[in-house]
Parts: C-alpha cells; sequence; structure tokens
C-alpha cells in the first residue's frame, strides 16, 4: 500500500468516526467493532492517533479561535493529524527531548527533529512538543499545532515492519516559524497536554485489537473443530482444550481492562488507562502466537493475516508508552 | 497555614522530593517535580480533596507551588459550595 492509499483510507476512517469523538464506552464498542471488520491495520493504527492523540487534546486544550478553525475539519476527516513527540533520542521519557520552540517577533521558532510519528506522511496537521524551557521541569515543554504545509516542515516516510499491515509513520524536521495562536495550551503546560492526549490514547488505542482478537479466536476455534487427529477433533485433545480456555480468559479480561479504563473520566496518564493498554497488547500477543500453534503448519505457510496479526501485536506493547515504562503508572 | 496547605507539603515533601524540604512559595518545578510527579500531585490533590481537576486546570502556575496549589483547592471548594 502507498502513502496514498493509506491517506485515502485514514481518511476515510477519521470520517467515520466523525461522532465517536468522545473516549468513553460507546467509542470503544465502535472500535472493537472496527477491528472485528478490518483487522489492526495501519489506518486503523492512524485513526486511533488522529482521534486520541490530537483531536482529544485540541479539543481538551484548544482556544475559542483554534476549535472554530480546527475541530469540523478534524471531525469531517478533511484534516488529518497526529502526535510528534518522540525524537530520534526521547521516546517515553518526553521530558528529555530537544526540539527547541523560542520566541521571535511576536511568534515562534520551532527547531528539531521528531521520530515514530504516526501517519507522519499522510497527516495535515501535527501536534509538535518543543522545549520552551530547560531541563527535567514539569513546565520545560509546550505544545503547538503545526499544519505540515508551513515552510520548514519536512517529513520522510517510514513503514513498520514489525507492526501493523500498512503502518506508516515518519521523522520530522521542523525549522520553521509560527504564530502564536498555534500555541495549544499555555506556554508550559504542554507536559499537560501529553499526558492527557496519552490518558485518552492509552484506554482506547488497543480497542480495535479486541475485535481481531475475537475474529482469531473464533477462526481458532472452528479450525480445531474441524481438525481431526488420532481418530478425533482436535478441540478435544486436553492440551488444546486448556490453550483455547486461556485465549478466552485473555481476550475477556482485555475487554473489562478496556472498558474499565473508558468508562473513566480522562485525567492525565491514568492509572486504569496505563493498564488496558498493557492488558491488551500482552494478551493480544500471546493469543496470536497461541493462534499460530493451534493453526499448525498450515497456518505457518499460507496465513499472511495471521503473521501480520502476530507482528501487530509485538509493536503493540511499544505504542503509547512502553508496557515496561507504564508499568511505572499502574 | 491551612489544613491543605500543611497535608500538600507533608505528601510534597515525602513522596515527590524523597524528604527535602521546600518553602511554601518555591517553585516545585525548581525543586525538582517532573514529569511523573505532576501525575501523581494531580492524583493526590483530587483523591484528597475530592475534587474533580479538569485537565484545562493543570496550568503550570496553578501547580507551580504548595501555596498556588492549596489556593487552587481553596477556590474549587468555595465554588463548589
Amino acid at each position: 500500500m502507498n502513502v496514498a492509499r493509506f491517506r485515502r483510507d485514514w481518511r476515510a476512517l477519521a470520517a467515520r468516526a466523525a461522532g465517536w469523538g468522545r473516549p468513553g464506552p460507546a467509542a470503544a464498542r465502535r472500535l472493537e467493532a472496527l477491528g472485528r471488520q478490518k483487522g489492526f491495520t495501519g489506518p486503523v493504527l492512524a485513526l486511533g492517533a488522529h482521534l486520541w492523540a490530537a483531536r482529544a487534546p485540541l479539543e481538551a486544550f484548544g482556544s475559542r479561535e483554534q476549535l472554530s478553525r480546527f475541530r469540523r475539519a478534524l471531525r469531517e476527516g478533511r484534516l488529518l493529524a497526529s502526535a510528534a513527540v518522540s525524537e530520534p533520542g526521547a521516546g517515553s521519557d518526553v521530558l528529555s527531548i530537544s526540539t527547541l520552540a523560542r520566541p521571535e517577533a511576536g511568534r515562534w521558532r520551532l527547531k528539531g527533529r521528531k521520530a515514530f510519528v504516526t501517519g507522519a506522511p499522510a497527516a495535515d496537521l501535527l501536534l509538535v512538543w518543543a522545549r520552551t524551557a530547560p531541563g527535567r521541569r514539569a513546565d520545560a515543554l509546550t505544545c503547538f499545532l503545526t499544519p505540515v504545509r508551513t515552510p520548514g516542515v519536512r517529513v520522510w516516510p517510514a513503514l513498520w515492519r514489525v507492526g501493523p499491515a500498512n503502518a506508516w509513520a515518519g521523522e520530522v524536521a521542523l525549522d520553521c516559524s509560527l504564530e502564536d495562536r498555534l500555541r495549544l495550551g499555555e506556554v508550559g503546560q504542554g507536559l499537560a497536554v501529553f499526558h492527557y492526549a496519552m490518558d485518552v490514547e492509552r484506554r482506547l488505542i488497543l480497542a480495535p485489537a479486541l475485535g481481531a482478537m475475537s475474529r482469531r479466536l473464533e477462526l481458532t476455534e472452528r479450525r480445531v473443530r474441524e481438525r481431526r487427529q488420532f481418530g478425533r477433533p482436535l478441540s478435544r485433545t486436553p492440551a488444546v482444550v486448556r490453550r483455547l480456555a486461556a485465549m478466552r480468559r485473555r481476550l475477556e479480561d482485555a475487554r473489562r481492562a478496556v472498558y474499565a479504563a473508558a468508562a473513566e473520566r480522562p485525567g492525565l496518564a491514568r492509572a486504569l488507562s496505563a493498564r488496558a493498554k498493557t492488558v491488551v497488547s500482552e494478551a493480544w500477543l500471546a493469543n496470536a502466537l497461541d493462534a499460530a500453534m493451534l493453526g499448525g503448519a498450515k497456518a505457518c505457510l499460507t496465513d499472511e493475516a495471521l503473521a501480520r496479526e502476530i507482528l501487530a501485536a509485538a509493536s503493540s506493547r511499544l505504542l503509547s508508552g512502553s508496557n515496561d515504562v507504564l508499568a511505572r503508572l499502574q | 497555614m491551612s489544613a491543605a496547605r500543611a497535608r500538600i507539603k507533608r505528601f510534597v515533601q515525602r513522596e515527590l522530593l524523597a524528604g527535602r524540604a521546600v518553602r511554601d512559595e518555591q517553585s516545585l518545578w525548581d525543586a525538582g517535580v517532573d514529569s511523573l510527579g505532576l501525575i501523581k500531585l494531580v492524583r493526590f490533590v483530587e483523591s484528597s480533596f475530592a475534587i474533580e481537576i479538569p485537565p484545562r486546570d493543570v496550568r503550570p502556575k496553578v501547580f507551580e507551588s504548595i501555596a498556588a496549589i492549596a489556593d487552587y483547592v481553596e477556590r474549587r471548594r468555595r465554588r463548589a459550595a
């Protein structure tokens, strides 16, 4: 899939999700259904970034002018947005970013480089976190709404290899000047904007994976019912029964974790949100590997979708903060 | 010192600054409160004073010092009364 096709699919999903902006259980149900229908593809991942890492913080922190300029276009998918936080030398540790924003004649001069930006080559608008004070102070960062067409913004596409199918991301080089009215929130409020964006994203970014897991479980159950070994269906082998039970239990645990987080009022990096992301990603990877085990040699030789699901599940442990880092928030 | 201020101070010194002393008006950011510290601080204020803090209210000035946080808690309580 090339970037143009990725953009078209992402835009269609964003438009379909026009009314899903509230990060609650209703959105989780719709995303789960979407994942069941389409799987967890690159455009589905990018939809999560658009809705939760970009649109949600804009709606929570945006000025009246910013809301009237961007909100409708974001809801209708005419503008695709993503968050540009990580840098080649800074991932989960957001206070170590080095992209600078300094005041310059009533505007802001942004200089730096962002990496691993979901959807970057197809995005129209980036939320860029930059440093407006030195050190690890909690007031060191500020967030900026950065239209990708701004002179001095350059994007290099990159495709996830261990990740969902057709998941485009990219690096972004910034040497640009922005009007002050594109600052999201106050100077020094960037960390709060970031923790809010991550809170909302972590609770729902993997909701589509619940649908994908549910579909995979059904396919696996059917396969072991139909496959006969030693004169009986594989589904009557005790070890297989136990493995299927574990898959069902993991899916239910994952579902409970997502809906418990989604029922909570969004805040700053809440424990339930970190837990939801962690539980789903670990359950998804374990279930995908079990599906490969129960699918047998035939699945491993022919099932491209299953191979991709294993890669997507493996990468999901890193998205929105690696599970090892998120353990600190729970 | 108000009870709220004393409670916030106790939490900040014990949980966020590893027992180091901090003055009521001193900048918590200068004192070393970082990313995780901000999250813990917001969680503590919400649960200890039974208030919901809208993300938009988590402004550098509001959470900059023990005195500023206590003022915010008082304002929220007055508004709720």
